[in-house]
């Protein structure tokens, strides 16, 4: 089931720097956030303080509370929160040794599962989810790394969805695909919103326009403007954000 | 300027000529060695210089310098390999602590130490000098000059790693040791395999080590054994000492061979 998922007061920091100021931000199931925003502006950086994926870069920490539902993420731990609030990169990051159907099952192995219909199961209904199944199921063994990049995407996608997340964040999915292949995650997230709270990290205005319910608008680690997408590019409230969407700036 | 298209080709096919020349000069003193090798050492391992030097047999018998070089070697590999993975491991995954740098910095030295000197520093472990523990420490020794190399390897290869996998490993909920041994390991393996090998057919070769801790066994390992023939500066001698020359060729082509087969992509 999705949760929602709330910022409270997140700041980050690489060494001495600050690059996040203070975020406070709600994000709804069953809907599409897209965080947009040049690039350095800390979109990547907010999405890895969610899912605590910020405490593996040496150097890098965060203040402030992240809430999944009602639970306090740093209530539990750093895996469980991973697994809980899935994620997607900027590039198709398939574990390269293995097979198509290892890369799904595998977030289900390191949890200890071992009982293999059981494993065979979640890996066709995440498949089927990432919409890749129909695509790859007489090809199960074959090595992930020889799919195309889109096909990849969609395993990774689905390698996150076989622990069972509620929520997905997804950090420039479509950034290094092809028009074709971007409009085919797009309609997968459309699809997946369903079922899952869903963050979306994108330099692609017309992308967060075509897919995302609500938008905020990052710049230089602030959270400048949150609301409907479309407001926020038709009636910005905010002259810093009419400028981005404008393209006088970014 | 614009160039003669003539004398554009003419200047490109000038140093092509040189690049092509420079790499039969670069490749010619490999290619004459390995003949050298292989044509004096079958001469050296024909039976008729074999009964001849065996029956005066001061650099010791054949089959015992191979069974030496392949124990030794496979102690070696032992001692070296499951410690040099974990020092590694340490320094690529554990980046944020002190002790890293002291230990990188050792590392760094030993591993541009003259190979000598490992055979001295184990050789200041004998308390017995006796035969008996030759093999032990001659690996040992070269236990020294194998180890930080395969730890300087085993990091860099790590490091290779692209983050987006790890990230990837650990976005699904893996620790840190199930993303080192389920994903870094795996992902690595036949390169670390290929740089254990290409490790341990460099050690095989490795004399000097070994001038302390044979306990005068003269035909301990292969180079050893050519070391000490061609020492004895007969044709005899000098013609078993290709003969080993050319054994010991043939072994290290063995595991560079096998490390080539090993480097092929492993699917799971």
């Amino acid at each position: 089931m999705a949760d929602v998922v709330a910022a409270h007061d997140v700041s980050a920091y690489y060494g001495q720097t600050k690059v996040l100021r203070g975020v406070t931000l709600e994000i709804r199931p069953n809907e599409v956030t897209a965080i947009i925003g040049p690039p350095g502006c800390g979109k990547s950086t907010f999405v890895r303080c969610l899912n605590r994926l910020l405490e593996a870069t040496p150097d890098a920490r965060m203040t402030g509370d992240v809430f999944l539902g009602e639970q306090n993420v740093y209530d539990m731990s750093a895996e469980e929160t991973r697994r809980k609030i899935g994620m997607v990169f900027h590039r198709p990051n398939p574990f390269p040794t293995m097979t198509i159907f290892s890369n799904v099952a595998a977030g289900l192995r390191l949890q200890g599962l071992r009982n293999q219909s059981g494993i065979a199961d979640r890996v066709e209904r995440s498949l089927r989810s990432a919409m890749l199944w129909d695509e790859v199921k007489d090809r199960l063994q074959m090595p992930a790394v020889l799919l195309s990049a889109a096909q990849q995407q969609q395993l990774c996608i689905a390698r996150a969805l076989a622990v069972d997340p509620s929520v997905l964040l997804l950090d420039e999915p479509a950034s290094t695909l092809s028009p074709m292949a971007t409009l085919q995650i797009e309609e997968l997230i459309e699809d997946l919103k369903t079922h899952y709270t869903i963050l979306i990290v994108t330099h692609n205005l017309q992308q967060a326009a075509r897919v995302a319910d609500k938008t905020a608008f990052f710049l230089s680690g602030e959270m400048v403007e949150y609301g409907k997408t479309m407001h926020l590019f038709t009636t910005p409230k905010d002259k810093r954000t009419e400028d981005y969407v404008t393209g006088r700036f970014g | 300027m614009k160039v003669q298209p003539n004398l554009r080709r003419i200047k490109s096919k000038l140093w092509l000529f040189l690049w092509v020349l420079l790499g039969i000069v670069a490749v010619l003193p490999v290619i004459s060695m390995v003949l050298e090798v292989v044509i004096r050492g079958l001469q050296g391992l024909s039976p008729v210089v074999l009964d001849q030097v065996s029956a005066s047999s001061f650099g010791g018998n054949l089959i015992h310098a191979v069974a030496g070089t392949i124990v030794i070697t496979l102690w070696t590999a032992a001692m070296s390999i499951p410690i040099a993975l974990m020092v590694g491991v340490y320094l690529a995954e554990y980046p944020n602590y002190r002790f890293m740098y002291v230990l990188r910095g050792l590392v760094t030295t030993m591993a541009d130490l003259p190979a000598v000197i490992g055979g001295l520093f184990a050789f200041s472990f004998i308390t017995k000098h006796s035969g008996d523990g030759a093999i032990m420490f001659s690996s040992i020794a070269l236990s020294f000059v194998l180890m930080p190399r395969l730890i300087r390897d085993t990091e860099q290869i790590l490091r290779t790693v692209p983050s987006v996998i790890r990230e990837g490993a650990l976005s699904i909920g893996a620790t840190k040791r199930q993303l080192i041994f389920y994903v870094l390991l795996p992902s690595c393996f036949r390169l670390l395999v290929r740089q254990w090998l290409h490790g341990l057919a460099r050690v095989m070769g490795e004399t000097a080590p070994l001038i302390f801790t044979s306990f005068n066994d003269q035909a301990l390992t292969l180079p050893l054994s050519t070391f000490t023939f061609a020492k004895g500066a007969t044709q005899g001698s000098l013609l078993e000492a290709w003969g080993r020359s050319f054994l010991l060729l043939i072994f290290v082509s063995i595991l560079l061979l096998v490390s080539k087969q090993i480097s092929r992509r492993v699917v799971r």
